[in-house]
């Protein structure tokens, strides 16, 4: 194979191509104003998306099945379930929020640190899927017998109720495992993969090519 | 920097990015998706490129780093802008059966590499040394002469089948 020959080859397919990529003063404003398909501005955006849903579960779950004078002691003990989470939380939001505002680096250092966010991202989305999963299947199985019993439920009065709902609702959590872990993995894991195998590439040993 | 000087930067680096395009998306719609990105992400981190730096050393890892690591190629495109007023126009190109046969097997060949390949390979056909793509793709010099061995390699097999 003769490199020259590949080399006015591309020469002459990217200098074709290049006429066809010629930005405009009014495209430039409209390109730099646009939402950004890049990962990390996905994540984010996704990111908001779920701390939403989340606060908001969170309120359900932690007001609806309960009459008032429980809903303090509620909220509480939603808040202390939800405090380890925090921390991680927040740095994963602040990487992703300053991830652009990083001076770049060579493809190499980018890829590895793609890699770890994305790796911890997914241990964290996991764990904090298998945590809430039951959490949620409590609030919803207490919030449609509030709503189809028409009573308000004391769990002081009502031991074996609570106590058929934790079972019910940790049985759901755990057949739920392989679901999370399909989804985990179809989220963001072939991706996760794919930059894995580049990064190997990079990194491996050539010593038998020389 | 105002967009102005910014356009100014990108018309004289433009093949830098047509390449990255060209190299990594086989249809004009992902290219151009692609190129949006790019432009974007550029624009974004105009404000930390070190001036110490090589500009087209430094939209050439910006460019690499959205193609390979920063975007996820989907089926669905997103919101288009239209560049500028001949964007739709195919260029003309002469048609001789020897270009074509170059041009079908410069396509066939760019993809049989992988995407580290496919940078490795970018870089030299646009003649840059050994160590200029090393600073690029953050590996040894040495590292990328033997993987320059190795495409070429696989590329002369392709071109025995």
């Amino acid at each position: 194979m003769e490199w020259e020959e590949l080399k006015n080859t591309w020469k002459e397919v990217t200098d074709a191509e290049n006429q066809r990529f010629e930005v405009s003063e009014k495209a430039l404003a409209q390109l730099i104003n646009q939402r950004s398909r890049s990962l990390t501005d996905k994540m984010l955006r996704s990111f908001y998306g779920e701390i939403l849903m989340v606060a908001l579960c969170f309120l359900l779950v932690a007001f609806v099945p309960f009459p008032w004078y429980f809903r303090v002691a509620s909220l509480l003990i939603m808040t202390l379930f939800l405090l380890p989470f925090f921390k991680p939380f927040l740095k994963f939001y602040r990487f992703l929020k300053n991830f652009h505002q990083r001076p770049i680096e060579d493809l190499h250092r980018t890829l590895q640190g793609q890699i770890t966010m994305l790796r911890d991202y997914l241990r964290w989305y996991r764990r904090i899927n298998l945590m809430l999963t039951p959490v949620a299947a409590f609030g919803v199985i207490w919030g449609v017998m509030y709503v189809f019993v028409e009573e308000k439920i004391i769990p002081e009065r009502s031991n074996f109720v609570l106590l058929v709902t934790f079972v019910v609702s940790v049985a759901y959590a755990l057949t739920s495992i392989p679901f999370v872990n399909w989804y985990v993995k179809r989220l963001y894991g072939q991706y996760l993969e794919r930059l894995e195998v580049c990064l190997r590439e990079l990194e491996e040993k050539n010593n038998q090519d020389l | 920097m105002n967009e102005a000087e910014f356009l100014e930067v990108l018309r004289a680096n433009q093949g830098i990015l047509v390449k990255v395009c060209t190299m990594y998306c086989s249809d004009f719609e992902a290219q151009r998706d692609l190129y949006q990105e790019i432009v974007l992400q550029l624009w974004r981190s105009f404000p930390n490129f070190r001036k110490q730096a090589k500009l087209s050393t430094w939209m050439y890892q910006v460019a690499l780093n959205t193609a390979i690591t920063d975007y996820r190629r989907s089926r669905k495109h997103g919101q288009r802008v239209e560049l500028s007023e001949q964007f739709t126009q195919i260029p003309e190109t002469s048609s001789t059966v020897e270009r074509q046969e170059k041009l079908q097997w410069l396509y066939r060949a760019v993809e049989t590499l992988s995407d580290a390949e496919k940078a490795i390979v970018m870089l030299y056909l646009d003649e840059k040394s050994y160590d200029e793509i090393a600073e690029i793709v953050g590996i040894t010099p040495g590292n990328v002469r033997v993987k320059m061995h190795r495409i070429q390699e696989k590329l002369r097999k392709l071109k025995t089948d």
